[in-house]
């Protein structure tokens, strides 16, 4: 265990807070390290790399040399060329010891990605979602009608994570008086031992394993049950998943935990955020409810709640004048090519109604697109059609607490004042 | 001589057409969005993994078509407007034989 983040991670030597994103060499400019993304300083420096070094290689790191694609066409192309940029062993930026890596098809090549994606896509089909908005409605209406008027709480507590693993233990058919444990375990995953959820990577694992238990004891159950259209019985159901592996199993399990969870809750905290810090921007809304569908992607674009996903060359290859070899770490920053002037104009700009607002790296592209981007959009639809019909502002009335992660891209806190039409 | 060129018309939703002339070795897809054709998405860059190419083909050209592939059987079933014809242009590559194509976009990709 050689990452330093791991001691002291808030005063890593690694951490670049504090340091001018204007005047550090070039070289000296690593984006993996979790500081400045807790600390809400991130911005800049992307900005630097894609005008000065968009390929750029960091030699050392507490993570190891890797390098970071910052502009929108270069990761464009790296996402959609799975035959040079493999996702395996892992799309995280830290190679894991094999004890602690689970696999699961977002970290798999074609045919064997392609065979498992399958089995479980269908859970968010079109027709499927239109089954669910009505529930997804009422559970929001719910949460909603439950939160205090004129006086401080937390909005990502109460509403972000509240709903997002209501949905979670439906979509998995969990016992819903559990759900707590599915926010903790989502956490868990990505958590960094010593960031605040794990305080050591022992700890981290034990809290795995016992999700491991849990979800095998509901593994059990469906396998001998009819099958169903939740996600565990189209797992233990399906051709290509039935006979996988326990860890394999518990893999795809967290993928689709971290995916439906942490992401479409940070963008619902996001858009909270996002219309605070412009004003202008929630007048439209008030005065044009019909743009939440365009602000719904806007929201995407600017929280861009998964910063980056990582692939590792399998050849030598060239990309933008840069030589990539065999073996290498490349970082995808789609945190950086959401805000592209090349491609997205006034990329820095939060505007819910900005033309091809769905044009957005935040899914990926390729064959690892995100599978649940449809439910994510209609969540996030939903929850600002059902706030504003009952409130006139979400007034954010303190500073917003940062997860301390450069891969989750979102928030552990966010208070706010409700006030009503 | 210069490359064979293939036509392929595309009909929207609304009846617009949008006739284009491409060379052969790109997709159906491609040869829409190089052409600027409004009604495809292809959100995910020609995977097979989002669905938002979906088109109708036009009867007499679906047994000159390569087979429906797993992954594109699987994600046509998420379309709630599949039809016997539909089928994802990024996975219909353009070759001369399929010059003269004719399909149909959607109301809706997504």
């Amino acid at each position: 265990m050689t990452s330093a983040t791991e001691q002291a991670p808030k005063h890593s030597k690694w951490s670049m807070v504090g340091k001018d994103p204007q005047t550090i060499p070039l070289d000296q400019i690593d984006l993996s390290h979790p500081g400045i993304w807790h600390a809400n300083e991130f911005l800049p420096f992307m900005a630097r790399l894609r005008n000065e070094d968009p390929v750029h290689y960091c030699a050392e790191s507490a993570v190891g040399p890797y390098w970071s694609i910052t502009k929108y066409k270069d990761i464009m192309e790296v996402d959609t060329s799975p035959h040079i940029y493999s996702s395996e062993p892992t799309i995280g930026i830290v190679d894991t010891f094999e004890k602690f890596t689970l696999p699961a098809f977002i970290s798999m090549d074609p045919p064997k990605h392609d065979e498992q994606r399958r089995v479980v896509q269908g859970v968010v089909a079109p027709a499927n979602l239109k089954n669910l908005e009505a529930l997804i409605r009422s559970r929001v209406c719910e949460i909603l009608d439950g939160l205090p008027l004129n006086e401080e709480f937390d909005w990502v507590e109460r509403v972000s994570i509240e709903l997002t693993t209501q949905m979670l233990a439906t979509l998995f058919d969990f016992p819903f008086e559990d759900r707590a444990k599915l926010t903790f375990w989502s956490d868990v995953a990505t958590a960094i031992p010593g960031g605040g959820i794990v305080a050591t990577h022992e700890e981290r694992w034990q809290a795995i394993q016992e999700c491991m238990a849990y979800f095998t004891k509901l593994w059990n159950a469906r396998v001998n049950a009819t099958p169903g259209n939740d996600l565990i019985s189209m797992l233990a159901h399906g051709e290509a998943t039935r006979n996988m592996p326990p860890m394999e199993y518990l893999g795809n399990v967290i993928l689709l935990i971290v995916g439906g969870n942490d992401t479409t809750r940070n963008s619902i905290s996001g858009g909270v955020l996002a219309l605070n810090e412009n004003p202008a921007e929630y007048e439209k809304l008030r005065n044009d409810p019909s743009l939440i569908p365009n602000m719904v992607s806007e929201i995407i674009r600017w929280q861009t709640p998964l910063a980056y996903m990582r692939r590792t060359a399998k050849v030598d290859t060239v990309l933008n004048n840069k030589q990539i070899k065999a073996g290498d770490k490349v970082v995808m920053w789609y945190a950086s090519g959401n805000r592209d002037e090349e491609v997205i104009a006034n990329a820095d700009a939060f505007l819910i109604d900005r033309p091809n607002a769905r044009q957005h790296l935040s899914f990926g592209f390729g064959l690892h697109r995100c599978m649940g981007n449809r439910l994510a959009e209609m969540q996030l639809r939903i929850v600002w059609e059902e706030i504003m019909k009952r409130f006139s502002f979400v007034e954010v009335v303190g500073k917003p607490e940062r997860v301390y992660s450069s891969f989750v891209k979102g928030y552990t806190k966010l208070p706010v004042v409700l006030h009503p039409l | 001589m210069g490359f064979v060129m293939v036509k392929i018309l595309f009909i929207e939703h609304s009846g617009e057409e949008h006739p284009v002339e491409v060379a052969p070795g790109i997709s159906v897809m491609e040869a829409a969005i190089n052409n600027a054709v409004p009604g495809i998405d292809a959100d995910c860059g020609g995977f097979c993994s989002c669905a938002t190419c979906h088109v109708f083909v036009n009867e007499k050209w679906l047994d000159k078509l390569p087979p429906l592939g797993p992954n594109e059987d699987a994600m046509l079933s998420l379309s709630p407007d599949r039809q016997d014809n539909s089928r994802l242009s990024c996975q219909i590559p353009v070759v001369e034989a399929l010059d003269g194509l004719v399909v149909t976009t959607p109301e809706f990709q997504f």
